[in-house]
């Protein structure tokens, strides 16, 4: 009986060959590089890449390792990849970048996309995804690439912060021995593990949610003794897990012209739980010595991923990043993160979690042997 | 040819089948003279039952005429099944057209689902963008469409959002060891 219903799985199995569009990653993944790039593609790995129909959708997986290869005469320190795909999302584009690299002359190296698309089916006239170089900055700080992303920016505070780091625990070798590093580093690896993840939504122009209208918050401000530029008040909407439309006034403390800042935001909720919320950048011209408002129209809701539903109760600010029109970039140092009690709430650096992630991996001695590298 | 059982037909007379099954039926009825004056009795019937119902005595006891009306339906029901059991001559049984009728209709479906479907009027740019981060990664979304950068097998270490509109994680990479940051930009 049951013979004459193998022909069901059988059809099953069809239509199921028939929902996953056929799809040929040489044409449907386009990665392009400039022809004088002191970086070229060596090999691309598509892996399980695959596309399926569902409902009157297209959804594409892409899964590729990309194999780089400096071919330049300089050391490599960071890479971003720009990854558009303006038929999916009119304006909007992703970046996966790789700091905290040293990759010399003639070496390769992997970098790793994974995305998924999902789109109404249409017709393919081009590439769904197109891989194009943003930026590659050097250990000279030196930069090469369109910029379209102000990855130059981004790639040299990253650089900065992975200095600082691998001076500091340079440092402690140093100064107090292979143990003392070890301890320091296991106290990093738990800060990593303590700090809580949150979900995030964000939109611009508008609100996040349809929660009610809110009330007003007065922002408090973590002064770090050497910052250039500082946040004298702010306000921001807050209603339960959003915030919205935060203002701030700033002051420029140096002697040179700033142009840009970033201010990064620590959340507290009811519960007392601290999260890094993000930063708010702003581009500007503050001569030395002047003070100027910065605002931003955005809606932020966060969830928090364990314990009791986010409920914000007090906004802390501080001045994470300046860029002088000279070109300078001041990073906070790490001794000013430590006194504000920061440590354990910001981010950890790229270089940070590569050192912290080496340790783990392959012990104490390898991590003393990268440290000797530099 | 199969005929409908009697609780279709009765059914059918109180237009109460599904839209398939009435479809199924009504050829039935148009080929098959027995089952059309029996579902034309059933309809009688069923004018007849409306007619009665406002001659009813007042003291009636609704609630042990429920269960006998329950009861005489089941006894009908399975009546039936057991007709059905005995076999009626049929070469395809019902299991085997309702079998049949499901995979062509997913074969069909299939194929419906992967012919090109005329795009949708482009979105004016920013319109409804939204950002997320969740546990598959982070997402720019708009409309219909979205664009997810997904974590490479691992949790991300950090989740920040610019507000300039760039959200952005950071991952480490089992493999390589190699810190990788992806973003996703509404700008």
């Amino acid at each position: 009986m049951r013979s004459k219903y193998v022909f069901i799985p059988v059809l099953l199995l069809a239509w199921a060959a028939l929902a996953q569009v056929p799809i040929d990653p040489r044409t449907s993944v386009k990665v392009n590089f400039p022809n004088d790039s002191p970086l070229s593609l060596v090999s691309a790995d598509w892996g399980e890449t695959r596309a399926t129909a569902r409902g009157g959708a297209l959804v594409l997986d892409l899964h590729t390792s990309l194999s780089l290869k400096n071919s330049g005469a300089r050391r490599i320190r960071s890479v971003t990849l720009l990854v558009l795909a303006q038929e999916v999302t009119p304006g909007g584009k992703a970046s996966v970048a790789v700091p905290s690299l040293n990759v010399a002359s003639g070496e390769t190296f992997p970098v790793r996309v994974d995305l998924r698309l999902l789109r109404p089916l249409t017709p393919n006239t081009g590439p769904l995804v197109e891989v194009k170089l943003d930026g590659i900055l050097f250990d000279d700080l030196s930069f090469f690439g369109p910029n379209r992303l102000n990855s130059r920016r981004t790639m040299t505070a990253w650089e900065l912060e992975a200095q600082r780091d691998r001076k500091y625990f340079k440092s402690v070798l140093e100064a107090r021995g292979p143990e003392a590093l070890r301890q320091d580093v296991v106290a990093s690896l738990a800060r990593q593990a303590e700090r809580p993840r949150l979900d995030l939504q964000m939109a611009r122009s508008g609100r996040a949610t349809a929660a009610g209208a809110g009330q007003e918050l007065k922002l408090a401000f973590l002064k770090l003794g050497d910052s250039p530029v500082e946040a004298i008040s702010g306000e921001a909407l807050v209603a339960g897990n959003e915030m919205r439309a935060p203002r701030l006034d700033i002051r420029n403390l140096s002697k040179r012209e700033v142009d840009y800042i970033e201010i990064g935001w620590i959340l507290e909720d009811r519960a007392g739980r601290q999260f890094l919320a993000g930063a708010m950048p702003a581009e500007l011209k503050l001569a030395p010595g002047a003070a100027s408002q910065v605002q931003q129209e955005t809606s932020l809701r966060f969830n928090s991923r364990t314990g009791p539903p986010l409920a914000i109760r007090s906004i802390k600010g501080y001045v994470s990043q300046v860029q002088f029109a000279s070109g300078d970039t001041w990073i906070p140092s790490r001794a000013s993160l430590e006194a504000a009690r920061l440590l354990g709430t910001v981010a950890p650096s790229a270089e940070e979690l590569r050192l912290t992630e080496l340790y783990r991996k392959r012990g104490l001695t390898a991590l003393v042997e990268e440290l000797k590298k530099f | 040819m199969k005929h409908p059982s009697e609780s279709e037909l009765a059914l059918m007379a109180g237009g109460e089948l599904g839209l398939f099954d009435k479809h199924r039926v009504r050829r039935h009825l148009d080929q098959c003279p027995d089952c059309r004056a029996t579902s034309l009795a059933f309809a009688r019937d069923r004018e007849l039952v409306r007619d009665w119902a406002g001659e009813l005595p007042a003291n009636l006891n609704w609630n042990r005429l429920a269960m006998e009306m329950k009861a005489n339906i089941h006894v009908g029901i399975e009546a039936d099944q057991c007709v059905a059991a005995v076999g009626r001559g049929f070469a395809f049984g019902s299991r085997q057209v309702v079998a049949l009728a499901s995979a062509v209709l997913t074969v069909v479906l299939g194929f419906w689902l992967n012919l090109p479907q005329p795009a949708p009027a482009p979105v004016a740019e920013k319109a409804g963008v939204t950002l997320e981060a969740t546990g598959a990664g982070i997402e720019l979304k708009q409309d219909n469409r979205s664009l997810t950068l997904l974590n490479p097998g691992s949790e991300p270490v950090a989740v920040s959002v610019n507000m300039q509109g760039v959200l952005r994680a950071r991952y480490v990479d089992s493999e390589t060891g190699h810190v990788t940051i992806t973003n996703v930009y509404a700008q």
